[in-house]
């Protein structure tokens, strides 16, 4: 009987092992991670783990009930793997247990990025894990203010869910403008009045030099002289990918697991998906990871499928959400292609559909509470339909007619 | 248990899910191939509003994060959604859709 292996136990490692099942794998599954709890989504950690009001209710997103695992013959083993010897097909934990295996999927994710000058401590969080979040909760409790470094999509909806706490709230942001790569000009500027509006400062291009953990709070010390004090600091400055033990086992690492559109990588019978895995995206087959829900859920699902012995190429259209205040943002496409003009059917601040085109195709669409709206012409973007153009822009011409016409 | 009136079967469009309110219960109308289905209208994975989603083969997409529901049965069919949607009873007479509360 054959035996697949999969390090990782988050969200990806999860979805892959149900997907084995799924599709009628009967050998043996082994799921082993890290931390000590069974898979679950991570997007609630920043928002509904920290705002909700009784600690028993604050976190539900298990990928699976817990009896899943057993029920499904998928042996779940909280565990490190110290060493993964990709000729003998062997795989060493921490607690000295050996397992032998005939394909593996990593699925390791990524680690909170550090910050030297601002040091992990009492007061100095990141926030990746469960663990973490709820620290930051009970941190949360009786603080009054707090420093947020990086002003991602992490470091947003965590100010966000300060904000409803009461919390004071300064993000200090290296570059000059938030979510630089990820955002229209134009759209980062309507997040950051959103977020000043709902009273969070902001402090563009920071470099910060140093911090001071004294009196029960955190001084930060930026190189232009300006000193920020707070109760305590979150750090979310990105994520370093988990590639480390790949790569001491020979595999090709850079940015993450380097794997093919097959999710295999340099070495044939090992995969990678998720978070930690660097894959060739798009036409231009640029390499790159996908940080997101959709890529842990549908990359390691696709891994799994090739592992059976599918050939089927894993090419996302890119899909994004963040909930920050009362605005849930959604993103279709990625701005790393050009776009010559923006179109946007806003129905208030609070309600809108921007997209952006390259001639007459959709190639990126951003909606702030219009979800339904992104999901009629999603699939004009992953097509690359033409449209009209002035019907599109035409608020009383509906999206759905629009899309059907398009692709008739 | 009493079949309460919800919406005109005229005031329908297969396109989008009709919101309404049934005695003090958020009901969403739905139109497939003719027949008419009701849920409640709340995703059960966040508070959204499934009539403000988007509806194909007889399935209802969250708006928020695109959960999927089978509006026939309530069914949650795709992650993030696990726990079904409420579903109750349509019934159509003379062009006035009732729901069963």
């Amino acid at each position: 009987m054959d035996t697949i292996l999969i390090i990782g136990a988050g969200q990806a490692g999860g979805r892959a092992a149900e997907a084995l099942r799924t599709r009628g794998f009967d050998g043996k599954i082994v799921l082993i991670g890290e931390e000590q709890y069974r898979p679950y989504e991570r997007p609630t950690l920043s928002k509904g783990v920290l705002t909700a009001e009784k600690n028993e209710e604050c976190f539900s997103a298990w990928v699976h009930p817990s009896e899943f695992y057993a029920a499904n013959r998928i042996d779940w083993i909280a565990d490190r793997v110290e060493k993964l010897d990709v000729v003998e097909r062997l795989a060493l934990l921490e607690s000295g247990r050996g397992i032998k295996f005939d394909k593996c999927l990593i699925t390791t994710g990524g680690r909170a990025r550090h910050l030297a000058s601002v040091p992990l401590g009492p007061h100095v969080f990141t926030l990746r894990t469960l663990h973490d979040a709820m620290r930051v909760r009970e941190r949360m409790r009786n603080a009054r203010s707090v420093a947020v470094i990086g002003g991602g999509f992490l470091g947003l909806e965590f100010a966000a869910s300060a904000r409803a706490r009461a919390i004071d709230v300064t993000v200090i942001e290296s570059g000059d403008r938030l979510l630089k790569r990820a955002l229209p000009t134009d759209f980062s500027d309507r997040l950051r009045v959103k977020h000043e509006q709902n009273g969070v400062k902001f402090v563009f291009g920071a470099n910060l030099l140093g911090a001071d953990e004294q009196h029960g709070g955190v001084k930060l010390t930026l190189a232009n002289r300006d000193v920020i004090q707070s109760d305590f600091v979150v750090v979310a400055i990105g994520q370093e990918p988990n590639e480390e033990l790949a790569k001491k086992s020979g595999l090709l690492t850079g940015d993450g697991i380097q794997v093919d559109s097959y999710c295999e990588s340099s070495v044939p019978g090992i995969y990678a998906a998720g978070d930690c895995a660097n894959f060739p995206f798009g036409i231009e087959e640029k390499r790159l990871r996908l940080e997101s829900w959709q890529n842990a859920q549908e990359q390691a699902i696709a891994a799994a499928h090739n592992m059976l012995g599918d050939k089927t190429e894993y090419q996302p259209n890119p899909w994004f959400w963040t909930d920050q205040y009362d605005w849930n943002v959604q993103m279709l496409g990625m701005l790393d292609r050009p776009v010559d003009q923006w179109i946007e059917r806003k129905t208030s601040d609070d309600k809108t559909l921007l997209m952006g085109l390259q001639g007459d195709v959709i190639v990126y669409a951003l909606s702030v509470n219009s979800g339904g709206d992104l999901r009629a012409i999603r699939r004009l973007v992953e097509q690359s339909a033409p449209i009209a153009k002035t019907a599109l822009a035409d608020m009383n011409v509906k999206l759905r007619q629009l899309e059907r016409e398009a692709l008739s | 248990m009493t079949f309460q009136f919800a919406a005109k079967f005229d005031d329908l469009n297969p396109d989008e899910p009709y919101a309404t309110t049934v005695g003090s219960e958020q009901i969403a109308l739905y139109l497939v191939d003719g027949e008419v289905y009701a849920t409640h209208n709340v995703c059960t994975h966040q508070f959204a509003l499934l009539s403000d989603g988007f509806l194909e083969d007889g399935c209802i997409e969250c708006p928020l994060h695109q959960g999927k529901f089978d509006v026939k049965t309530g069914a949650a069919l795709c992650a993030p959604v696990t726990a079904p949607v409420k579903t109750y009873k349509v019934q159509v007479n003379d062009g006035v859709v009732s729901v069963e509360l």
